[in-house]
């Protein structure tokens, strides 16, 4: 019984489902498929995957009809911005699931496949650089939509991607197999500046106790600069991009002049957490894309059965994936300055 | 820094946001267009968001630094 419970978040999962008995394979493919079983016996919870983390107040109306009907009448929201429906009985399954799906909704799988994308609120957050609800609605669409079809791509492990609008990260952009960042890059209007100093003071991401260097730094303004007695300067080596001088400068003269995506791989939490390690800076949306794509394959083609993409990299080491994923594409792609923030274990 | 003739001060050392703002905001209504506000804010959240959230219709002319503070002067916009 216990054995059965645990058994799909084993890491080394292929060589317990060798041995797995058909109770526990089906506990396994019900799980695959967004059943989730209870330790309860008799009971699942139905996971429900909600697109980009947004419901409509009429739908979520349609699905409280649902938990109502065949659950407890509620509600868990899932770390990845999904719906569960628990205390389904077996017997129900059928039943819920089909009256979930005539909500409009569909079953959220666990295994190893590409698991719900989720995010922030970044197309209404002041801090996001980047329209996250429609990356991550692209992302789930074409990700996300095609384990749904008959044979679905199957991967080593499973495969969680996430979209965060800024430097803050809400959506551990660092903790997923594939994170997007939206990041910015200031420049300078001088003739708007009025030497407030307030982008020197808040500018922080330096600020550490070990380094309390910032990117922007106020001095004597130039003689032509006649109107200012300091002026700000500004040193790329030092920003992270996260647009906190934009938002202070109360004269917009500092727009920004760049905006883009970093793309971190090979993170996760879990009983071993990793940090993912900077893949690609300031792409695009498509060549956010097409790296994501090329990450998949690679992981797909390289990847050993239960390996998740951290694995990966630290078998054939983060050189190889970078030289497999970018080659051919623009090169400013990879120059990740060295100076970003990072963990390494 | 050029000296600027304030018409109305506020200090709002200890205002959290978003109320600092809001108290900003009224102050500057009962005020004449053009008149200048020197507002007080603490470091922090209210210096970084404050002073751009006036920008929408009042104009920032000059901030400085207190201890753990600043001093922002809006004139008050047309509308």
């Amino acid at each position: 019984m216990p054995q059965e419970e645990i058994i799909g978040e084993k890491e080394g999962l292929v060589n317990v489902m060798e041995a797995e008995n058909p109770t526990t394979q089906r506990v396994r493919q019900l799980k695959d498929s967004g059943y989730i079983k209870q330790r309860q016996s008799g009971y699942h919870s139905l996971r429900i995957r909600v697109r980009g983390g947004r419901v409509k107040a009429e739908e979520l109306a349609k699905l409280a009809k649902v938990a109502n009907e065949y659950g407890n009448g509620e509600f868990h929201f899932t770390m990845r911005k999904g719906i569960e429906i628990p205390w389904v009985k077996f017997e129900d399954l059928e039943a819920a699931t089909k009256a979930v799906e005539e909500a409009g909704f569909v079953l959220a799988g666990c295994g190893p496949r590409t698991r719900a994308v989720f995010n922030c609120l970044g197309s209404i957050c002041p801090y996001s650089a980047i329209d996250v609800f429609a990356i991550v609605d692209e992302m789930d669409r074409r990700y996300f939509d095609s384990h749904l079809e008959q044979n679905p791509t199957r991967f080593p492990h499973k495969f969680k991607m996430s979209v965060t609008g800024c430097a803050i990260g809400c959506a551990k952009p660092q903790l997923n197999d594939v994170g997007l960042m939206g990041v910015t890059f200031p420049g300078l209007e001088i003739e708007k500046c009025i030497g407030c100093r307030l982008c020197a003071e808040v500018c922080r991401e330096f600020g550490s106790i070990d380094d309390a260097s910032s990117a922007w730094e106020m001095v004597v303004a130039k003689p032509e600069h006649d109107w200012l007695k300091e002026e700000p300067v500004f040193s790329p080596d030092l920003c992270i991009g996260c647009g906190d001088c934009l938002r202070a400068c109360p004269t917009d003269a500092i727009p920004s002049v760049r905006s883009g995506l970093r793309i971190f791989i090979g993170g996760k939490f879990g009983r071993h957490p990793w940090y993912g390690e900077i893949l690609a800076d300031y792409a695009s949306v498509e060549e956010a894309f097409a790296i994501i794509d090329r990450v998949r394959d690679f992981y797909q083609k390289e990847g050993k059965k239960g390996e998740r993409i951290s694995h990966l990299i630290e078998r054939v080491g983060m050189e190889k994936v970078r030289e497999s994923v970018l080659h051919g594409l623009r090169k400013e792609l990879g120059e990740i300055n060295p100076r970003l923030p990072r963990v390494r274990v | 820094m050029e000296q600027i003739a304030v018409d109305r001060k506020l200090d709002l050392r200890g205002t959290v946001c978003p109320m600092n703002f809001v108290k900003t905001k009224l102050a500057l209504e009962e005020m004449e267009t053009e008149e200048v506000l020197e507002v007080i804010l603490d470091s922090g959240d209210p210096i970084r968001n404050v002073p751009r959230s006036l920008e929408e219709g009042h104009k920032i002319l000059q901030v400085s630094r207190l201890e753990e503070a600043f001093a922002v002067l809006v004139q008050k916009g047309w509308g």
